[in-house]
């Protein structure tokens, strides 16, 4: 195998397997500050719990957009790698 | 892992071949595409003609119903408690009507009374009156019959006395005396 | 090896998405729909005043978009609800159908989610067209009014991408959800489930709590699509007829 292949594999290797889990951990941090916002903002005015409930899952759900895009991504990384072993 | 990756690997080698593209590596197919589009749309035309629309109507039907409910309890609320102000109104004008009687009676009553207590007092006057004049009456009568009779007893024993010895003298002072008595009387 | 996990894989059917032709995607897509429609016509076909429970869940679905729809777009949101509705319970249909041992999630599939997606965006930009002209249409893109006019062009570009970014994704977060969650179920039979099947004989079933999981991600995703057309829905046609409201109160 040559170098350059080797050092293409390599990198791929490393971004397959940190790319998503950066990713997590981002998002875990921004959902968790969604949460915890909504969640005070909705011990602080209850009558309005309906209305935040929305807001909060819909912030979830774009934060969450953002893994699931590098979780697309790290599937189109890993067809590329190679399997080992002749399989 | 060969058989939970194997499609992909076949499409990644089917790109490769064809010299790669990202749609397929994916595993979209325009055709596949365009039927779930038109499948969707198909969908959503039953749904809305056979599902949200009997719905809505029904929901809006039943809030009709509601409200025509409703409707009716007001008016109900609102005629008989018409009814119920209209009984009253009678009755306190009945109600008025019997005291007024009641008064009006009492009124007259007493105006009758009134009028019977002052009839009566006429007429005790009326007969104190009578039996006053008639007392005079009577009265004046005995005394003119007092007088007629003083006077015929007197012509009489005169009469009498003069058949017998009756001097001028004794004569006069009988008379005199006599008519002294009667006006003193 | 093969053996063992098509075994599991027949117990849970999670994580063979990936192995699977799109056509089987419409397959299950026709079987969701099916299923929806069913549920459809047995609430719908003997409608009464007083209803029954399948007639009260259908209600309350119902007066639940309604409510939704009418709170982020306004009065006149009322129309979207069949649109916004129909596409909560087609996605809810889908995602359970992958839940369900025989079935597999349609939406676990890009071709399904593309298929939604477009249709939404599509739509999106009729009512924008429909609610603001074809000049408003292109002053909406460019925030004409609301920034400055050397600021526009920039603003055009930046929205036509974010437009265009809508679609895109709108379809990958439903799909990558879906096929996501079968993934990691997937990954967990083969990499636990089944060498302790196969060393010991003890069918545990190790991806379950991924599939608790998937009955709450099919209800959020489902909502999320939905509440998200509404709100796209709300952006491009809020501007009309908040002008008119002004025209109204003058």
């Amino acid at each position: 195998m040559e170098l350059g292949t080797g050092l293409y594999l390599m990198g791929l290797a490393i971004a397959t397997g940190l790319g998503l889990p950066i990713a997590v951990i981002g998002a875990a941090l921004g959902q968790g500050r969604a949460a915890a916002g909504a969640m005070e903002g909705m011990a602080r005015q209850p009558e309005l719990a309906g209305r935040i409930q929305t807001g909060m899952i819909l912030a979830l759900a774009f934060i969450e957009s953002l893994v699931l895009f590098s979780f697309v991504i790290f599937f189109l990384l890993q067809g590329r790698l190679p399997t080992v072993g002749g399989q | 892992m060969q058989s939970l990756y194997g499609y992909l690997s076949s499409l990644i080698a089917a790109a490769e071949g064809k010299g790669g593209g990202l749609l397929e590596l994916l595993g979209i197919d325009f055709n596949i595409l365009i039927i779930q589009i038109v499948g969707f749309l198909l969908l959503l035309w039953v749904m809305t003609k056979f599902f949200w629309k009997p719905i809505e109507a029904m929901l809006e039907s039943r809030r009709q119903d509601i409200n025509a409910t409703y409707d009716k309890l007001e008016a109900d609320r609102r005629a008989m408690e018409q009814l119920r102000s209209e009984y009253e109104a009678r009755l306190a004008q009945i109600e008025a009507e019997a005291r007024e009687r009641i008064q009006q009676a009492v009124g007259e009553a007493q105006q009758l009374r009134d009028q019977i207590i002052a009839d009566a007092r006429r007429q005790a006057e009326e007969i104190v009156a009578r039996a006053r004049e008639q007392a005079q009456l009577e009265g004046e009568k005995l005394r003119r019959e007092l007088q007629t009779y003083v006077a015929d007893l007197t012509l009489r024993t005169t009469e009498r006395l003069l058949r017998e010895e009756l001097t001028d003298e004794r004569h006069r002072r009988l008379v005199e005396e006599f008519i002294q008595a009667v006006e003193v009387r | 090896m093969n053996k063992g996990l098509e075994l599991v894989g027949l117990l849970t059917q999670t994580g063979v998405a990936a192995s699977i032709p799109p056509p089987v995607f419409s397959v299950f897509s026709l079987i969701a729909a099916v299923a929806l429609l069913i549920f459809a016509f047995a609430a719908t076909h003997n409608m009464q005043k007083r209803p029954g429970r399948l007639q009260n869940l259908a209600e309350i679905i119902y007066e639940f978009f309604d409510n939704l729809a009418v709170s982020l777009v306004g009065p006149h949101g009322r129309k979207y609800v069949p649109l916004a509705g129909t596409i909560f319970l087609f996605i809810l249909f889908s995602n359970l159908l992958g839940l369900i041992p025989p079935g597999i999630a349609p939406t676990a599939s890009l071709n399904t989610t593309i298929a939604l997606a477009l249709i939404v965006i599509v739509y999106v930009q009729y009512e924008s067209i429909r609610a603001n002209g074809i000049v408003g249409y292109f002053k909406h893109f460019a925030r004409w009014g609301e920034v400055p006019v050397f600021i526009a062009p920039l603003m055009f570009i930046i929205e036509v991408v974010s437009e265009l970014a809508k679609p895109v994704s709108l379809s990958i977060r439903l799909y990558a959800n879906m096929f996501g969650k079968e993934q990691v179920a997937m990954a967990l039979i083969t990499a636990l489930a089944v060498p302790l099947f196969k060393a010991a004989y003890i069918p545990l079933p190790i991806q379950f709590p991924v599939l608790l999981l998937g009955v709450l991600v099919a209800f959020v995703q489902a909502f999320v699509f939905s509440l998200l057309t509404l709100i796209y829905l709300a952006l491009v046609t809020e501007h009309a007829h908040h002008h008119e409201e002004h025209a109204h109160a003058h």
